[in-house]
């Protein structure tokens, strides 16, 4: 069986792809990156996600899909809760809530490349991260809670930020229905000493120079300009996302037999929407998100604390353009036949993207859609976006989240070894700080695609609009 | 059968395959092919054992909760494991030790695993021994 071409950027995996499809794949992608989906399991993983109870419309996957666990990476699945329809915590994934923001940093290339080096080795000292490591902040067992039910709101109340910071955050920094109680003990000793901590893997923090300005007028509402210097930060939630999924991914699995429900792949073990356990996921995932989003939150404030520090500037003049999660599963209204309908969309390594007038974009963006970041890779571009009102019904509002891996990690490594793609990225001007430089290559650009051909991609097939492009010139990893 | 471990290839996490003429060795297996891609694999004596004692309703999913446990006690004791010591894996229990000795922070080799997944994931009896294949969220 082939994938079926419906136009330029629009591929469908059709009923029959695996069995017990419920409704059709569909992937956004360009013939290469079409070609690539199918070379890995990304594609079976789309026809997997068509066979949930409650799929509506079809199963669908982001110009950056690749082969993930049970629901592929860059894989977005809506079901109706009112008719039968599930969410499924492998659907979300293990890093509940991760996600990227971008701050301004109100200075220009010119001012910070004098001391660009200071500024790296500086973050580098301040920005905690690595496995396991510990964060800005230990929370004793109530401030857990408060963080956990939230988020943003809770590093507000102890005096960290401005309510602007919260604001400029999807769902104005804390997601609605979170609930401490339904995140176990486990999880939340886990999660103790990590706020405020990037973690490992493909998190980083970049300084990054506006290279490309796309969409002048976008970019003056966003406050971005050619040649300024900004902050991207990609964290998640940490081993206490890690463990609410491991616990809900357990109780609904063995919960299964019960549903009279079968998947083709244990990871997506699921259950109805309404069920008390499905209702139960939903209330710790939004409490892990909400960690997520003060995690980063932390995170910003070591990078102001950093600028201050090094270029003597004001904390407030690094200006949070905004954040966004890619992992997680809301309830939204959509279109459906003609009518609004209130659906669960998991959007597995995934970005919301609602176009412009979207009542849930904050009031200052609202006329240009919601801001999308697509972070690239060490030593390649990253993208601001903003979501396209017109045809965003087709992908349930969502587009991508980032380049997507294309190269496994072993062979990453074979390839070059950390220490030689470190100084042949310093060679190009981009400073690395890393925690430990033999694991670089793991997360090296070769590993990656085409993040350009990624966005222009989402821009052709009507899902997001380029407004402007980064280039990286420092790049802390865990 | 002898008993040991290899990687399995994923385009963004990683797999592991293990084997023994047991489950026990199996288990042991699997156990090893975790840590010692996290990196806390070492040598050394052993200052602490941490007791495993984990069950489940099937025995593949009993391999999840093993590797879950395992990962765990590494992410919250801060160790090098030096040894991985099964008492016995049966079809809904297992149970065990990893001696340890303090890490203290030192910095790892490894690739940072996150979690134990169901993704096509077996564990079963075959001719010569038992198998696991399991893929590990990084």
């Amino acid at each position: 069986m082939e994938l079926q071409r419906i136009d330029e950027f629009t591929w469908e995996v059709p009923i029959g792809w695996a069995e017990g499809m419920r409704v059709p794949g569909r992937i956004f992608a360009s013939e290469s990156l079409a070609a690539k989906a199918v070379e890995d399991r990304g594609v079976d993983q789309v026809a997997a996600v068509a066979t949930l109870p409650g799929i509506v419309d079809a199963s669908l996957a982001m110009p950056d899909i690749h082969w993930g666990y049970g629901f592929p990476i860059g894989g977005v699945a809506a079901t109706d809760p009112n008719r039968g329809g599930v969410v499924s915590p492998g659907g979300v994934g293990f890093d509940i809530g991760c996600g990227v923001r971008l701050v301004s940093s109100g200075l220009s290339w010119a001012e910070v490349r004098p001391k660009i080096r200071d500024l790296v080795r500086a973050l580098g000292q301040n920005v905690p991260r690595g496995t396991g490591g510990r964060g800005a902040m230990t929370l004793a067992p109530h401030e857990m809670d408060d963080v956990l039910e939230r988020g943003v709101e809770f590093a507000l109340s102890k005096g960290i930020g401005s309510d602007e910071d919260a604001e400029l955050c999807e769902d104005a920094g804390t997601l609605p229905g979170a609930d401490a109680g339904a995140i176990s003990a486990r999880a939340k000793e886990r999660g103790a000493d990590q706020l405020g901590s990037l973690g490992a893997g493909n998190h980083f923090l970049e300084v990054q120079v506006v290279d490309a300005v796309l969409d002048a007028n976008a970019a003056v509402v966003l406050g971005l300009e050619l040649d300024q210097v900004c902050v991207m930060i990609h964290s998640g939630s940490r081993g206490i996302g890690h463990q609410t999924c491991t616990d809900h991914v357990r109780t609904i699995d063995r919960l299964m037999p019960t549903l009279g429900i079968e998947v083709p792949d244990r990871q997506l073990a699921c259950a109805p929407v309404e069920h008390p356990a499905a209702q139960r996921y939903l209330a710790a995932m939004n409490a892990a998100g909400n960690y997520a989003r003060a995690n980063r939150h932390l995170l910003m404030d070591a990078a102001r604390d950093t600028f201050k520090q090094i270029f003597r500037v004001e904390r407030a003049s690094l200006k949070l353009i905004y954040d966004i999660s890619h992992n997680l599963a809301k309830i939204e209204d959509h279109e459906v036949d003609g009518h609004t309908t209130p659906l669960c969309v998991h959007r597995k390594g995934a970005t919301r993207a609602f176009g412009p007038g979207h009542p849930e974009i904050p009031e200052r963006y609202r006329a240009i859609g919601q801001p999308v970041i697509v972070p690239g890779s060490m030593g390649t571009h990253s993208f601001l976006l903003t979501g396209s009102g017109d045809r965003a019904n087709r992908s349930f509002a969502s587009t991508c989240h980032g380049a997507g891996r294309a190269m496994s990690r072993t062979q990453a490594k074979k390839q070059m070894d950390g220490r030689t793609l470190k100084r042949d990225l310093e060679a190009e001007g981009i400073l690395i700080a890393a925690s430990n430089a033999k694991l670089l290559s793991e997360e090296a650009p070769y590993a990656y695609k085409d993040v350009s051909e990624v966005v222009e991609t989402c821009e052709g097939a009507g899902l997001s609009q380029i407004v402007a492009r980064l280039r990286p010139v420092g790049v802390v990893k865990g | 059968m002898q008993e040991g471990w290899e990687a399995l290839e994923h385009t963004a996490d990683v797999g592991i395959r293990a084997w023994g003429p047991t489950p026990a060795s199996c288990f042991r297996q699997a156990a090893k092919g975790t840590i010692e891609l996290t990196g806390v694999w070492a040598e050394g004596v052993a200052t602490t054992r941490l007791a495993l004692d984990v069950g489940a309703p099937d025995v593949a999913a009993l391999m999840v909760d093993w590797l879950e446990e395992i990962l765990y006690l590494i992410d919250m004791n801060d160790v090098f494991v030096v040894d991985v010591e099964v008492e016995h894996a049966v079809t809904d229990s297992a149970r065990g030790a990893l001696a340890v000795r303090p890490r203290a922070g030192a910095p790892t080799d490894g690739t940072h695993v996150k979690a134990a997944t169901y993704h096509r994931l077996v564990v079963e009896e075959r001719e010569n021994g038992w198998v696991a294949e399991v893929y590990l969220d990084v």
